[in-house]
């Protein structure tokens, strides 16, 4: 089945400085993926491609099947996007953006789009410019999903919410999604959000894809194992197994895609002495810390 | 889009560049035109000039003669009495006659005159509403007429005398109600058809000004260039062709008016001048409108300034011709008696503006400069210049100077492609009013 | 498509919108009133002559008011679109990006129209009241220099909030301050008669520069 988005060895440089290093994934239809990494590693970058609104010094980027920077009208209707911050015109009501978008999608469901808003504590009146960021980002979503779209690209979407926003937002698309009829991209700081949302991830770290795998297998397959720090411990990184070791004040931990007797073995090997081994659960936000790393 | 945008933006960059940086340069290098003044003398000297010199810095009036002699300002102004009447009167040294002419105070008033035809007058906008003053109010200064005159004849239209509800050919409009008056319009259109004027008009002129000793009327050139006089008096038109009660009415028919200007003066001898299609200037001359063909050996009303001065004794013809491809500014000054016969000739070529170094440096460093207001038109229109053929050379070479500059700089930056075509073509064009908006102008991507 | 982008234009500018036509209708009927009075109290030929000979239009204080108007109409347009990028909402909409600023411009250059056709319609009449046919061509002919001044001002204003680039910002005000002087020059009535075409012509043209902008920004051009 063609993949909705593909990025294929996407390069950018901001003057001299990398900002992406022949990136290529893809997402297939019907999944959730989440877009993560740190501040700087090229998440917007390749969000700004896929937007088309920036041109990649080499690479492309194809949604739908259609380079992003000639979307035909006909296929821009059946993509959402959600502007990191929530953007939308502050000059509008509820009623008059919806009357304003709804003009354009040929699928365009209100019902979607004036349930979220019943949920909200606004007068029909009041512009979107005076709402809070939470009653915001309800909209934006409400106006995306009543689109009806195949693909939806969410960037941040969790600037500025609180808990209970957020929360409300996972919910939602959860929802959404449910049909399985739908693809969405996601980025976000929160990854603890994304724990159960997720069916793919791709992880950035400085302008590469370090990891792009299935949620699933990255919760299950990669482990955490803590020991007792003895002045043998050494912190180590090798990217391409995913393999860490962390050294700690008191206990040190080893991460990767190891059970436990490879775990033994690996510590074995670098001469880690490690008899009170033993493994930890590790949340995903865990598991993208330790990949790619505290500072 | 974006192409076509880009080359806009270069064009008008270029464009507003090439207005712009040349008046910059004319208004920090511009010296000051000094023609000189040209007179007659009253008694006998010739002709008498006063120019602008300029000594170490300062400038200064001097008088010369024409053989170039500096004259003292007393002795100066001493052989123009009939001009510097007032200092000699004064000083008690003006004569009482001259050339046996008697000199009176009122006599010297009432001959003296000076009219001035410049190019913006001759083709400047104008409502074409024509006040007909009453000729004969039976008061001793002319009034405001209370109404205007449109002509509306055209063409192919014949309007039928009498009165009636259709647009005429003649109308008159009141000011205090906004409308026509049907009556006057009728009275005059029917002085026009019986006077046999074939419409539409193509020449004009009239002085509309109260202040004057009398009012000479309206001269109108009709479609076969025949000159007619409307004039009103106790408000009844009058309507005469002038070639049927002139002195030589071959002349005036044979003649095409371009322009007619009219400025009347006391002793009523200056009836009106005459510029015809060919740009030849006539004046029309007394009782029986005498014609005196303006005796210039080169004038062009489209951009020479034409003067003639009277007073008592002499009339004194002067063109000043702005500088033309192949021929310097000059100064041309022709005396001539009461009777208008030649009794002296001047020529003398004026510094040229554009030959001095400043300005032909601007004709190198700027190839092409616009302007849409000059002195030789009231309306604003596109008059340009390119560099004269002799600087050619200098200003070509100036911009393959620049364009080398500019495919340096497109190399360094790593922006040398096939799209810089335009910009290269301005520089090599334009030269720096080429290079620096292609310089600033964002790429096209 | 096209009347939701003008539905969407109308909503965020029609405050701003009544203001400037009430500013623009009161400014007019107060030269009208001038001019009332000065031909009440002056003797009707006089007007008439200081009109003809003089060149006295009574509506020539409103000379910068369309300038003042275009600029102002193309910040209140466009700024609410560039902050945070705003104008991205309207490149991801399903239609030509080229189509959709070319529709905000068009509904922009309709609102600039209608908020100065009012005055001018003013003027007309009230001139019509006391002055022959040839006037309206003097008004015509001062005007219309004016509004597309006007119409240069909004679209300059346009491109220079749409473009990312600070130093092309620069260029364009520069380009636009010295190409609109020359639609502001003194007229003696129907001075730009010959050269109205040309001016039109090229407010015409200018319309391709926001476009410019726009795309530049499309394309991450920044630099």
């Amino acid at each position: 089945m063609l993949p909705v988005i593909e990025c294929r060895h996407l390069t950018h440089y901001y003057g001299d400085k990398p900002a992406l290093l022949d990136v290529s994934w893809l997402l297939r239809p019907g999944r959730i993926c989440g877009l993560l990494g740190r501040n700087g590693a090229g998440k917007t970058t390749t969000i700004n491609i896929l937007n088309s609104f920036l041109t990649p010094r080499s690479g492309r980027c194809l949604l739908l099947g259609e380079d992003s920077h000639q979307l035909a009208p006909r296929t821009k209707a059946r993509i959402g996007y959600l502007i990191e911050g929530h953007i939308q015109y502050g000059f509008f009501n509820i009623n008059q953006i919806e009357h304003f978008y709804s003009r354009f999608y040929p699928n365009w469901t209100p019902a979607i789009y004036y349930h979220l808003m019943s949920k909200l504590d606004i007068t029909p009146r009041q512009r979107i410019a005076t709402m809070s960021c939470g009653q915001r980002s309800q909209v934006a979503l409400g106006l995306i999903l009543a689109q009806n779209p195949d693909l939806i690209i969410f960037d941040d979407y969790s600037m500025g919410l609180d808990p209970g926003y957020r929360r409300l937002f996972i919910e939602v698309i959860h929802d959404y999604a449910a049909d399985g009829k739908r693809s969405i991209l996601l980025t976000s700081h929160i990854i603890q959000d994304l724990e159960n949302l997720i069916d793919d991830c791709v992880i950035y770290q400085q302008g590469r894809v370090l990891l792009d795998l299935e949620a699933r297998r990255l919760r299950d397959g990669f482990r955490k194992y803590t020991f007792a720090t003895t002045p043998a411990v050494a912190g180590a990184r090798d990217d391409a197994r995913h393999l860490v070791i962390e050294r700690g004040e008191k206990r040190s931990a080893l991460h990767g895609f190891l059970d436990e007797p490879a775990a033994r073995a690996e510590l074995a090997a670098r001469g880690i002495p490690a008899p009170d081994l033993r493994p930890e659960p590790a949340t995903l936000e865990d598991i993208f810390i330790a990949l790619t790393g505290k500072y | 889009m974006r192409h076509a945008a880009r080359i806009f933006l270069l064009l008008t960059g270029a464009a507003l560049l090439a207005h712009y940086l040349p008046l910059g340069w004319h208004i920090l290098t511009a010296g000051r035109q000094r023609v000189p003044y040209v007179y007659y003398g009253d008694t006998g000297a010739g002709f008498l000039f006063t120019r602008v010199e300029k000594a170490g810095g300062d400038t200064r009036l001097i008088h010369t003669d024409a053989a170039g002699r500096a004259l003292e300002r007393d002795t100066f102004e001493s052989l123009l009495p009939l001009t510097f009447h007032a200092q000699l009167y004064k000083t008690g040294a003006m004569p009482k006659e001259i050339g046996g002419v008697a000199v009176t105070p009122g006599a010297l008033r009432r001959e003296q005159f000076n009219l001035r035809v410049r190019p913006d007058q001759l083709d400047t906008p104008l409502v074409p509403l024509h006040p007909v003053f009453e000729t004969d109010n039976g008061r001793a200064r002319l009034e405001i007429p209370p109404d205007f005159m449109r002509i509306n004849g055209a063409a192919g239209v014949a309007d039928a005398p009498g009165p009636g509800a259709r647009r005429r050919a003649i109308e008159f409009l009141d000011p205090k109600t906004n409308t026509i008056l049907p009556e006057k319009s009728a009275l005059y259109t029917d002085a026009f058809a019986r006077a046999r004027f074939v419409f539409p008009v193509t020449a004009a002129g009239s002085n509309p000004t109260a202040r004057k000793p009398y009012d000479e009327g309206i001269y109108l050139a009709d479609a076969e260039g025949q000159v007619f006089l409307l004039r009103q008096a106790r408000g009844r038109p009058g309507l005469v062709r002038v070639a049927d009660h002139a002195a030589d009415p071959a002349a005036w028919r044979a003649l095409r008016p371009r322009h007619i200007i009219v400025n009347e003066i006391e002793t009523r001898e200056l009836r009106a001048l005459i510029i015809d299609a060919g740009g030849k200037p006539w004046l029309a001359v007394g009782e029986n409108h005498r014609l005196v063909p303006l005796p210039v050996t080169r004038y062009n009303p489209a951009a020479d300034t034409l003067s003639l001065r009277g007073n008592l004794l002499h009339r004194l013809l002067v063109v000043q011709t702005a500088a033309a491809p192949g021929a310097a500014p000059a100064l041309e000054a022709v005396a001539l008696d009461r009777d208008y016969r030649v009794l002296d000739r001047h020529h003398e070529t004026l510094p040229d503006p554009a030959a001095r170094p400043a300005a032909r440096a601007g004709r190198v460093l700027f190839p092409l400069a616009w302007w849409l207001a000059g002195d030789t038109s009231g309306y604003l229109g596109f008059h340009a210049r390119v560099t004269p053929r002799d600087l050619l050379p200098a200003a070509a070479a100036l911009n393959a100077l620049l364009l080398a500059a500019h495919l340096l700089i497109l190399r360094r930056n790593k922006t040398l492609a096939p799209a810089r075509l335009p910009d290269l073509a301005a520089t090599a064009a334009l030269g720096l009013c080429g290079l620096l908006p292609a310089l600033l102008l964002p790429r096209a991507g | 498509m096209s009347r939701a982008l003008f539905y969407k234009e109308w909503i965020k500018l029609r405050l701003w919108w009544v203001l400037m036509l009430a500013a623009g209708v009161a400014f007019a009927l107060v030269l009208f009133f001038k001019l009332r009075y000065v031909a009440n109290a002056n003797e009707a030929v006089t007007v008439w002559n200081a009109w003809i000979f003089k060149g006295w239009l009574f509506f020539r204080p409103f000379q910068y008011v369309p300038l003042v108007f275009g600029v102002a109409l193309g910040l209140l347009q466009f700024l609410p679109e560039v902050q945070a990028r705003r104008v991205r909402l309207v490149l991801h909409l399903p239609l030509g990006e080229t189509r959709a600023i070319a529709l905000h411009l068009a509904a922009g250059l309709l609102l600039l129209a209608l908020a100065l056709l009012p005055a001018a319609l003013v003027f007309s009449l009230g001139g019509a009241l006391w002055f022959p046919r040839e006037w309206q061509g003097n008004l015509f002919h001062v005007l219309t220099p004016w509004l597309l001044a006007g119409a240069g001002a909004y679209l300059a204003a346009a491109a220079v909030l749409l473009e990312t680039n600070w130093r092309h910002r620069v260029f364009y005000l520069l380009l636009a301050a010295g190409a609109l002087r020359l639609f502001l020059l003194e007229t003696f009535y129907d001075t730009c008669a010959r050269i109205l075409p040309a001016l039109a012509l090229w407010v015409l043209a200018l319309v391709l520069v926001p476009l410019f902008s726009s795309h530049r920004f499309r394309k991450g051009l920044v630099r």
